[in-house]
């Protein structure tokens, strides 16, 4: 959900930092930054920790940026995915206690409103945002949560069937569902932008 | 299976929620390069990870990106992973072991004092047992001393024809070995003395022998030693009339022999002839 320049551009930043441009790391770095730290604080729910994180993520793109393949996802896509696994394999180290202090309505959740918009600089419009608000908004409260938990808890589909007490077909149908939902209302806007 | 119905297994894998059968079979048709499942796949991915977009955008902290740059290129940078937090059963484990490692060096330390003490002790004991031997043994060689004083003193007593034959070892017997005999030529009779010889093997027998001029000899008692070496008894000969010049023991086969077999043990000519 990012427009088709911008995407071109993270490309070409991509190439410049595995060419060793640290400007293009920072530039990088200014348009996703703040999505990549509010991703891994709300997996890991500790600022510090998701700090920490954050710099892991940058520090390793900057050293396997040649990895990165434009064909296989956007560099958005990327660096997220990346970001999430950090966060997780951080999250599964850390003892659950020094981390779910923090309720799931501490502002970690997703938004049901757009008043809050990402930093100026990023590269994230409001109308991205709210068309992913929007598309989350269509699914049920089940799909809603089961999708989250997956998502920005890394729980497997066993561990979210006895997180909310529902049998393990169940999960798997609201979650398959809760996606094809997802999939049927953004896919407008995906494929021109996403698969490059 | 074909491309559409993978569409919702590809979901699911993205969401890495597809069971590792199905995944290894996805993974193989993607690996084929199937453009539809490929830009599926690439789709799903795009679309899952634009929830983050949803959640309330969290300010980054303004040291962050200066902390970013200034460690590129630093080696070590990326030690910032905590140490995994150690759980209730692991601290129980390390107790565990270190309880069990106090506990052995606790019986070395034990072991060692007791075996130590009982060292010394043993060896205060042997000790004591030596110095009770060396005792005993001045004490068999002042008796003996005395009693071959006293048979000499009964030799050079006025009116009395007695020899007396001092027996010297011979190298078969140990330095302690000694011995004499008293012989009275008028009754053709007289004591034997001796002390620290060897014990005897089995079949064997000391044998006494007296010598006479020409060097015959003329075969006296057989005996055996006690423990201590030692024996004592009578001796008497039936009907010679030789003059006897010595005494030899030698070591013979068990009920003695007619004329010495085995090698001398102690020998000594008469006082009267080494005067």
């Amino acid at each position: 959900v990012t427009n088709g320049d911008d995407a071109a551009d993270d490309v070409t930043l991509m190439a410049q930092i595995a060419a060793g441009s640290s400007a293009a790391l920072a530039e990088l770095f200014d348009r996703y930054g703040s999505l990549v730290f509010t991703l891994c604080e709300r997996i890991l729910r500790d600022r510090h920790h998701a700090e920490d994180t954050l710099l892991e993520v940058y520090w390793e793109l900057w050293e396997k940026a040649s990895n990165y393949r434009a064909d296989r996802s956007s560099p958005r896509t990327y660096l997220l995915m990346l970001a999430r696994c950090r966060a997780i394999d951080r999250r599964r180290k850390v003892a659950n206690s020094m981390l779910a202090s923090n309720s799931a309505n501490d502002g970690l959740s997703p938004a049901t409103s757009i008043e809050s918009e990402w930093p100026e600089q990023s590269a994230i419009s409001r109308e991205h945002r709210k068309l992913v608000i929007e598309a989350l908004a269509c699914l049920n409260e089940p799909q809603s949560e089961s999708v989250q938990l997956s998502f920005f808890d890394g729980l497997t589909h066993r561990e979210i069937s006895e997180q909310l007490g529902v049998p393990l077909g169940t999960v798997k149908t609201r979650i398959r569902t809760g996606l094809r939902r997802l999939r049927d209302k953004l896919r407008a806007f995906l494929p021109d932008v996403e698969i490059l | 299976m074909n491309c559409e119905a993978r569409q919702d297994l590809i979901l699911l894998y993205v969401a890495s929620e597809l069971d590792a059968d199905a995944s290894r079979e996805l993974c193989a048709h993607l690996a084929t390069g199937c453009r539809t499942c490929n830009g599926h796949l690439a789709e799903a991915e795009a679309l899952f990870f634009t929830l983050p977009l949803a959640l309330e955008p969290r300010p980054v902290p303004h040291r962050a990106k200066q902390q970013l740059l200034a460690g590129l290129n630093k080696p070590g940078r990326r030690k910032v992973q905590l140490a995994p937090r150690k759980s209730r059963h692991d601290v129980l484990r390390v107790m565990t072991r270190q309880a069990a490692i106090y506990l052995a060096v606790a019986c070395a330390l034990f072991a060692t004092v007791a075996f130590g003490g009982i060292y010394v002790a043993l060896q205060m004991e042997i000790r004591g047992l030596n110095a009770e031997i060396r005792n005993l043994k001045m004490k068999i060689a002042r008796r003996d001393e005395r009693i071959q004083e006293f048979d000499q003193s009964i030799a050079k007593r006025p009116g009395l024809d007695i020899d007396v034959f001092v027996l010297e070892r011979r190298d078969t017997q140990p330095p302690s070995a000694r011995g004499h005999v008293l012989w009275d030529a008028r009754h053709q009779q007289g004591r034997l003395h001796v002390s620290g010889l060897r014990p005897t093997g089995a079949g064997e027998t000391y044998q006494l022998w007296l010598v006479a001029n020409d060097q015959r000899r003329q075969p006296g008692a057989t005996f055996g030693v006690g423990e201590d070496g030692t024996e004592q008894r009578e001796i008497a000969l039936e009907t010679t009339r030789d003059v006897f010049i010595a005494a030899e023991i030698t070591l013979e086969p068990q009920g003695g022999s007619a004329q010495p077999t085995g090698d001398p043990q102690l020998y000594g000519e008469s006082d009267a002839r080494s005067r």
